[in-house]
């Protein structure tokens, strides 16, 4: 018995890593090609995959309701969303610095890892569940307080940089940028949680699938049911890029 | 094991499995499903003459909407649709057309 997501899937993973296998051995071809003096002015074999086609032949084994996990999802999500909703906050806090230069060359100066402290930080509070439920309930007073303060602790933790950010106890800036990035997170938690959970609740059947030879055999035909993907493969290539510090990341960009 | 069942939500499940087994398998960066058709049998297991649809969609949200205003219970495993008279069961197939931008633009790396 399988899923349908398992099944496809592990068809899906065996595709990809098929186009692995072939460019491995074009690289081998390539560099037996190129010391031999007529083959090396051919064109090495590659193999392009765009599209792959899959049908599969099913009948359901069982169904069995699924009930969602909201706190699961909240734990998950507050996991995922630290490293691009810090990314956000390293914006709207140096970034829109007007020392921002001067920031930029300090923390890199001091080596210090603000965007990754920051997603740290947010990770840790967007997985207190009391805060985010009660956020999730319309009430994100606790959350977005623990937030400001816990930004606030993360962003002035070095003193250099805390004498940048809050030059003077009537200098409001850093206090208006974290409220405006507690609302940036929450309403982007907070909403992306919602669209999950509503989406658990969709889905909440679980299908296990007769689908191999043997299992099917005693299915009568006329109660076999179809399921047929078309997929696009996607090649990727390395790019550098500058992050919001001015440290340079390798991406792969899609082709 | 559930005997009656929505047909919009058996349905929807396969779905979104479907859509689901690229981030299961962990190649949704690499393989991005582009379409998924599906023609499921069911049953009925009263006198109501089951049908025989065909939908084709662009959004899962559509194909959601759809399947809700054509929403019945039915029978759809296998052990109560063998016990079925062949006028007992239907078949519905949908067709889900979905943008290739379901894949991430960058992998930081």
């Amino acid at each position: 018995m399988a899923e349908v997501r398992s099944l496809l899937g592990a068809i899906l993973r065996d595709i990809a890593e098929a186009r692995v296998t072939s460019d491995l051995f074009s690289r081998d071809v390539g560099l037996e090609y190129v010391e031999d003096e007529i083959l090396r002015d051919f064109p090495v074999p590659r193999v392009d995959m765009k599209e792959a086609a899959v049908r599969v032949r099913f009948a359901v084994e069982s169904l069995e309701v699924r009930e969602p996990d909201p706190d699961k999802t909240i734990k998950r999500l507050a996991t995922e969303r630290a490293e691009p909703l810090a990314k956000e906050i390293f914006r709207l806090v140096v970034d829109e610095h007007p020392k921002r230069d001067e920031l930029v060359a300090l923390i890199r100066r001091k080596q210090i890892d603000l965007p990754g402290q920051v997603a740290r930080a947010l990770a840790s509070t967007l997985s207190e569940l009391e805060l985010v439920r009660a956020a999730l309930d319309e009430d994100p007073t606790a959350l977005d307080k623990a937030l400001r303060e816990q930004l606030r602790a993360t962003l002035t933790e070095d003193g250099d940089v805390k004498k940048l950010l809050v030059p003077s106890r009537s200098d409001r800036r850093l206090a208006t940028a974290l409220q405006k990035a507690s609302e940036v997170v929450i309403t982007d938690l907070v909403e992306r949680v919602r669209a999950e959970i509503t989406g658990d609740k969709r889905r909440d059947l679980k299908l296990k699938l007769a689908v191999t030879r043997r299992e099917l055999a005693e299915v009568p035909e006329t109660i076999v049911s179809e399921i047929s993907v078309v997929a696009e493969m996607r090649n990727y290539l390395w790019s550098e890029t500058e992050e919001p510090d001015g440290s340079i990341r390798r991406r792969l960009l899609p082709e | 094991m559930a005997a009656n069942v929505s047909l919009a939500k058996f349905v929807t499940a396969i779905l979104f499995d479907a859509l689901d087994a690229g981030r299961w398998a962990n190649v949704r960066d690499v393989v991005g499903i582009r379409e998924i058709s599906i023609s499921v049998v069911y049953g009925s297991d009263d006198a109501t003459k089951p049908g025989q649809d065909i939908a084709e969609f662009d959004s899962i949200t559509m194909a959601q909407r759809w399947l809700a205003e054509h929403d019945r219970e039915v029978l759809a495993d296998r052990r109560h649709l063998a016990g079925l008279p062949a006028q007992r069961l239907g078949r519905l197939s949908i067709r889900l057309r979905l943008p290739s931008a379901t894949m991430p633009e960058q992998i930081s790396g």
